[in-house]
């Protein structure tokens, strides 16, 4: 298990460095640059230039690479050419904004999806089984973006009530905190669910035709007992994967979501540094949510193994 | 002489297989087993026929601007007028046309290079090391920034959306075709074909290709909708496809300010878009089971 682990930590550097390589060289390689987003009107070929060399843009894009790639291993990754502003204090102010908003709508999924899907696999067939995954599927096919937009304005106009905005810490004001969380979470949720749902329920109905359960059953245990000691504990260890591979996924996915309810989180922070050309940020953001990508992997191939015990990695 | 004949006839007779049932019967059969594929697959056939006879079915020059503002659904214009006047009708149709056209030609070229790519992976040891590494990198990237990564960088014209999004979904098959060779590889018969003399491309041809068809056709049927979704986000971000020609992601960005006076505008390519996507997921869901029964019910 050990050096399991450690080989896949040794991969890490390997990965990082082949993104941000990536990234710095297709930035770097194509025409435009963060100079014509910051001159806009006033452009003219001398005053790109002076800002070019004031920026340190005027270097070639490896040795530009190979000078953010030493400073970096001293913590230091820039600062952006828009705002001047070092990017790590940046990342560090707009994370919480984005992981609070990650880890809540994981945990609103899986509250939600977990309950439906077992319901739908012990009621195979039924009433209740029908519709859940008619809903789900239904749910599946809308965007997510149709949802939020319809959340945000359809309640104005049939009710009267404007969906609270504006970002405010949760340590500043717990409950505004909620109540702005509330609306982007619930959509961001929804459209994960679906999949969650017919996950849990496809490995519910597995789990329901073991023999342990039916020996379960067959002692005079009562129905909800048998479903939740014996089957739902089990078919949830592949479910509990699925739902850690879904954070790490989730955690650069919130573009659209912080985009529409103009939350100041890292998603949107890439995005208006991607289209603004800002190609430092690009490359530490790149390195930074690839690091924790990594990183939830392995956690979650750990949780596995340990939810798991069959389970041995080499 | 006679005799024996009459007798061949006869063990012949006895001994053949039951009739094979036509292919009619045996669509029918599958039909009735897949009461909620048949339902996709007519969501489907609609939007076959609105990317394949979209320019004959619109009633009005799908950019021709006119005075008559946001109006409501009418004899005129069925679906109303947008902002600049332009029948809605028209531009639903047109819109839904690129959606579907950029979604399913993306995740065809995605597809064929991704089996491409995972076969000779998963035979060609050196490659693969590198391959792996470089897919691992590009997987550890949230997928939608990858391709606004890309769009950015290589401009937002319908082709480099489609070069860019075939590349989005090129690593995870990738993956997938080089496992399912992988499997493949282990059987006798690749081995029989390698003591033979089969070159290695006719053995990836012949021997493999075959086997990880379902594979990845399944992968292919569930990953279109998504794809559908990727698309209308991205025009609803702007960075996709750009007016004068219309999208139903950009439809809906756009619809966003008269939601108040004019809701027809955000409710038809909405409607469109959800239709469009869970026709084609019915229809992949449908197409998996028949493919692929090993995962039945799963996703």
């Amino acid at each position: 298990m050990g050096t399991y682990i450690l080989r896949r930590l040794l991969l890490v550097p390997v990965t990082l460095f082949i993104l941000s390589f990536g990234t710095a060289m297709v930035m770097r390689l194509t025409p435009g640059d963060v100079v014509d987003y910051r001159l806009q009107n006033s452009y003219t070929p001398e005053r790109a230039e002076a800002l070019r060399e004031q920026l340190g843009l005027n270097k070639g894009p490896f040795e530009a690479y190979f000078d953010w790639i030493s400073n970096a291993f001293q913590g230091d990754f820039g600062s952006s050419f828009i705002s001047a502003t070092p990017i790590v204090d940046e990342i560090k102010r707009r994370f919480p904004v984005t992981i609070q908003l990650v880890v809540l709508t994981v945990l609103v999924q899986a509250i939600v999806a977990i309950p439906f899907g077992a319901l739908a696999a012990v009621r195979q067939n039924g009433l209740s089984d029908h519709s859940i995954r008619i809903i789900s599927v239904v749910v599946l096919a809308v965007p997510s973006f149709v949802v939020a937009v319809f959340a945000l304005k359809f309640p104005p106009i049939w009710w009267g009530w404007l969906p609270p905005l504006g970002y405010v810490p949760f340590l500043d004001d717990p409950l505004r905190n909620m109540q702005v969380y509330s609306i982007p979470v619930a959509v961001g949720a929804l459209g994960l669910m679906a999949t969650l749902i017919r996950l849990t329920r496809t490995e519910m109905l597995e789990v329901l035709r073991q023999d342990y359960v039916r020996t379960a059953r067959s002692k005079g245990l009562q129905q909800m007992t048998v479903v939740r000691r014996h089957a739902l504990r089990n078919a949830l260890i592949p479910v509990v994967t699925v739902l850690g591979l879904s954070f790490g996924g989730a955690l650069g996915g919130v573009v659209i979501i912080e985009q529409i309810f103009s939350l100041p989180g890292l998603g949107l922070y890439a995005l208006n540094a991607v289209r603004q050309e800002d190609y430092l940020v690009v490359q530490t953001f790149v390195v930074f949510s690839g690091f924790m990508f990594v990183m939830v992997n392995l956690a979650v191939d750990l949780v596995y193994a340990w939810l798991n015990p069959r389970i041995r990695y080499s | 002489m006679t005799g024996s004949a009459a007798l061949a006839t006869n063990v012949e007779d006895t001994y053949a297989l039951p009739a094979r049932p036509s292919v009619w019967h045996r669509l029918g059969q599958t039909a009735r087993s897949q009461p909620v594929g048949v339902f996709g697959l007519f969501l489907t056939l609609v939007v076959v026929v609105i990317v394949i006879f979209g320019p004959y079915l619109a009633t009005h020059e799908p950019d021709a601007e006119t005075t008559n503002l946001l109006a409501s659904p009418s004899g005129e214009h069925w679906f109303g007028t947008d902002l600049k006047g332009r029948d809605y009708f028209s531009r639903t149709l047109a819109g839904g046309r690129i959606t579907v056209t950029i979604a399913v030609v993306s995740l065809a070229l995605g597809t064929a290079a991704g089996t491409l790519i995972g076969m000779v992976s998963a035979y060609v040891r050196f490659l693969d090391l590198l391959l792996q590494r470089l897919i691992d990198a590009i997987l550890a990237l949230p997928g939608l920034f990858l391709i606004l990564l890309f769009i950015t960088v290589f401009g937002k014209e319908v082709e480099i959306l489609i070069y860019v999004l075939a590349l989005s979904v090129t690593p995870p098959l990738v993956r997938i075709a080089r496992a399912a060779t992988l499997s493949t590889l282990t059987n006798p018969y690749v081995e029989a074909a390698e003591v033979v003399g089969a070159s290695w491309l006719r053995i990836l041809l012949r021997h493999v290709l075959p086997n990880i068809t379902p594979t990845v056709g399944t992968i292919f049927a569930v990953g279109v909708g998504n794809l559908m979704l990727v698309t209308g986000a991205l025009g609803f971000l702007g960075l996709g496809v750009q007016p004068p020609q219309s999208e139903w992601g950009q439809m809906v960005a756009d619809s966003r300010q008269y939601v108040a006076s004019a809701s027809h505008l955000f409710i038809y390519p909405a409607i469109g878009l959800a239709l469009a996507v869970l026709g084609v997921n019915l229809l992949g869901d449908a197409l998996r089971d028949l493919w692929d029964p090993r995962l039945r019910g799963t996703t």
